[in-house]
């Protein structure tokens, strides 16, 4: 090869190698809840959105990219949070968010209106990381509540870009993106903020004795950590250097006697004494008026317009994701009903193989499952929509603190109210909403209960059997009615007994009550939208597969009676278990089916008696009671395991409320069974 | 409606002495200063990260039978009795 077209080459290579690749600039979004900071979030990213999971905990990342001019920017929106303390998992996530990743820049997103709160967690944030950009967000509230910001002064003090938005809007975007640009280029490093004497000679003296950096948190920071007494980061230090714990001890002591004050408090007040004299020097408060959120909160926590708030929000609720849901899921299974019988013809027109057009076409077949999943769609959008409306728009938070007063008299929080309620429409529905709830063993121990609360399929199917049986519809509510009403009576007891069991104390409730606001569509949507797309593709699959094993299993050996197939054989298998209420077979395979899609039972219980009348026939009074019982509590379905899956983040805590669940609908079973039993002897 | 303060001994919250002013018998309306909570290490935490520690001004939006509607650094919260009642305060004079 001559040597100019190597030259040539070598030229086009160093442009390709220079021009192409952008800049990659990483940004975490930091801030406290209700700041505005996801909507935020969607008005710098729009649509290129992803979430993912930090490895361990339940707590949800979103991600986002943009293209700025020559930059390729990633924004990760982490948990908002009121400190990075680490008491909490949204806490420990941001916290080592910021340490272990180290993003390039930290953009602390803040309202104007809460600023003598936010600015506390700028100033945490500055400990950990040195390229900090402030937001000041809803800055249109300014006006309404009477506040002046001296915008320049602030960012002249902290050293760092300080950039007003208001994100509902889309107002200030752009200039935030430079800002991050700009703080990244030119290397913009924060004021650092010292503790007044003697708490920072006494942080340096500790800091000194660590030395270095463990696991990336530098010495001074884990220092400040030891004397608020954070025992998580202790134990790291002590790992690696045992004899910090006398040390820590003897300046703990020492703070005490100097300052008379107890070393975690000095800190933190020296935190918000920095936060006072920046608020006192650039913030202004003119007039003093929450107008509209004061009015509002008159009416919402009114002493008894606040039950008939909470009355009208959890109906629209109700009826928004069940009955528009409904009615949606019904016109997706009449679609699919067309679409299987038309394949069915055609298959059968073809001569197919009878083995494949059930495959294809019955209920645990491919259309079938593919129904199942596609008619979760809308009640669940629905269900996501609504909701993020509710709980964006400041309703949601008081309402938690309304229902509060009475849940808290059985031993719950006022949180628990929306997962339990929403249960009756479906459970997965009701798994979701437990969102709202920090605590996590209380999360996980409402995971657990909420599957007694009979869904609308279980209901359905309760009716109808419930009607064959008794021929009357008076007998058949009252005991529909009392098996609804048992299971609060199981949520409310069980999760007492559990509660003492785990040492688990319901948390008190301390709850922020956000200004009210509209939140824009546009934001709703998407992350509705964004949610039902994870849930879909992680409980479908499990939808999807749960149906197509149980179509597997009841085909092999091909073309027999179906006590003769293998789930036929592990019905019959497990049907002893149930000898103490003398079930045959056949109620037990299909509790079996039940567990894919509660639904199930039903078809399987008229297929195996031979028509819906014999089933009546098959059974005696106590032992179609105690059926019902069981079939009521006995195991969320599999859509609801998936859901569980995907709250707890964890199989032993899914294997466990399994268990815990056929345990004690076995025993409410009997304990029925023994008791109609007598009842109708006499 | 003038300011009525005292504890009236709740059976379940004893760990409060008696007749000493928490928050959760804080009349609505009223202003009041923290004097000290009562409370284990994580709570602490939980309400320092808030802004509730000595020396903090809380206005007291609403009370209704211990649970309590507050207004500090521009934010409310809602309490509930079991928080409000470890929270000792002392009235602001002149407000």
């Amino acid at each position: 090869m001559s040597e100019g077209v190597l030259f040539i080459l070598r030229i086009i290579f160093f442009t390709w190698v220079i021009e192409m690749p952008e800049k990659k600039i990483r940004v975490a979004l930091a801030g406290n809840p209700n700041v505005g900071k996801s909507t935020l979030f969607n008005a710098l990213t729009g649509a290129h959105q992803h979430i993912g999971n930090w490895p361990g905990k339940t707590v949800e990342l979103a991600f986002g990219n943009i293209t700025y001019r020559d930059y390729e920017i990633e924004f990760i929106d982490l948990p908002g949070t009121y400190s990075l303390s680490g008491f909490s998992d949204e806490e420990v996530v941001a916290r080592e968010f910021i340490i272990k990743e180290k993003p390039d820049v930290v953009v602390v997103v803040t309202a104007s209106t809460a600023l003598p709160r936010n600015l506390y967690l700028l100033l945490q944030v500055m400990e950990l990381a040195e390229k900090v950009v402030l937001v000041i967000n809803k800055i249109d509230m300014i006006k309404k509540e009477g506040y002046v910001i001296d915008i320049a002064g602030l960012s002249k003090e902290l050293q760092i870009e300080v950039v007003p938005t208001n994100a509902v809007m889309k107002e200030g975007i752009e200039e935030l993106v430079k800002s991050i640009i700009k703080t990244y280029e030119k290397n913009i490093v924060h004021k650092e903020y010292r503790y007044p004497e003697p708490l920072e000679s006494y942080i340096l003296t500790l800091a000194r004795k660590i030395g270095k950096e463990i696991d990336g948190y530098d010495s001074r920071w884990l220092a400040i950590r030891i004397l608020e007494r954070d025992s998580e980061i202790t134990n790291l230090v002590k790992q690696k250097i045992p004899e910090i714990i006398d040390e820590a001890e003897r300046i703990h002591n020492e703070i005490h006697k100097t300052m008379k004050q107890d070393p975690p408090l000095a800190i933190i007040s020296a935190r918000y004494e920095t936060v006072d004299t920046l608020i006192s020097k650039y913030v202004r408060r003119v007039t003093l008026k929450h107008q509209v959120s004061e009015t509002l909160d008159k009416i919402v926590l009114h002493p008894v317009l606040q039950f008939v708030v909470t009355g009208l929000v959890f109906i629209l609720l109700f009826w928004v994701t069940f009955y528009i849901g409904g009615f949606f899921q019904d016109a997706i299974g009449s679609i699919f009903e067309i679409i299987t019988s038309s394949t069915e013809e055609y298959l059968k027109s073809q001569n197919a193989p009878s083995l494949l057009v059930s495959f294809i076409t019955s209920d645990s077949g491919i259309l079938g499952a593919l129904d199942a999943v596609a008619e979760f769609f809308p009640v669940i959008l629905l269900f996501y929509f609504t909701f993020s409306v509710i709980e964006n728009s400041g309703l949601l938070a008081r309402l938690a603190f309304s229902i509060d007063k009475i849940l808290s008299r059985i031993g719950m929080s006022g949180k628990a109210f929306f997962p339990i309620t929403l249960s009756l429409g479906c459970t997965v529905v009701g798994m979701q909403a437990t969102k709202i709830i920090e605590d996590r063993k209380f999360k996980f121990l409402l995971l657990l209960l909420i599957s007694y609360v009979p869904c609308s399929a279980r209901i359905g199917v309760l009716s109808v059997v419930l009607l064959i049986l008794f021929h009357d519809a008076f007998i058949a509510s009252t005991i529909l009615f009392a098996i609804i009403l048992g299971a609060f009576f199981l949520v409310g007891i069980e999760g007492k007994l559990l509660m003492k069991l785990t040492k688990n104390k319901p948390t008190p409730l301390i709850i922020e009550l956000p200004p009210y606001s509209l939140p824009p569509l546009s934001m709703v949507l998407r992350m509705s939208w964004i949610r039902t797309k994870i849930f879909l593709s992680k409980a479908g699959t499990a939808i999807f597969g749960g149906i197509l094993i149980v179509w597997i299993l009841s085909n092999i050996p091909p073309n027999v009676p179906l006590n003769q197939t293998v789930i036929g054989q592990i019905g019959i298998a497990l049907s002893v278990v149930f000898t103490p209420f003398g079930f045959d077979w056949r109620a037990t395979v299909a509790l079996l089916f039940g567990i894919f899609a509660k639904e199930n039972t039903l078809a399987v219980l008229q297929g195996l008696y031979g028509g819906v009348s014999n089933v009546s026939t098959a059974f005696t009074l106590p032992q179609a009671i105690a059926f019902m019982v069981f079939y009521t509590y006995y195991i969320p379905c599999i859509a609801s395991i998936a859901a569980l899956k995907k709250e707890t983040n964890s199989n032993s805590w899914v294997a466990l409320t399994i268990i815990v669940n056929l345990l004690t609908a076995y025993l409410v079973a009997y304990l029925v069974f023994l008791l109609s039993s007598l009842v109708l002897a006499v | 409606m003038s300011p009525r303060w005292g504890f009236h001994g709740h059976g379940r919250r004893r760990h409060v002495a008696s007749n000493v002013p928490t928050l959760a018998f804080t009349p609505m309306g009223a202003v009041v200063e923290v004097v000290s909570i009562n409370a284990g290490a994580r709570l602490y935490s939980r309400l320092s990260e808030l802004g509730i520690i000595p020396g903090e001004r809380i206005h007291v939006v609403m009370n209704q039978n211990g649970y309590i509607v507050v207004e500090l650094r521009g934010v409310r919260y809602g309490l509930s009795p079991g928080i409000a009642s470890k929270i000792i305060v002392r009235p602001v004079a002149g407000v």
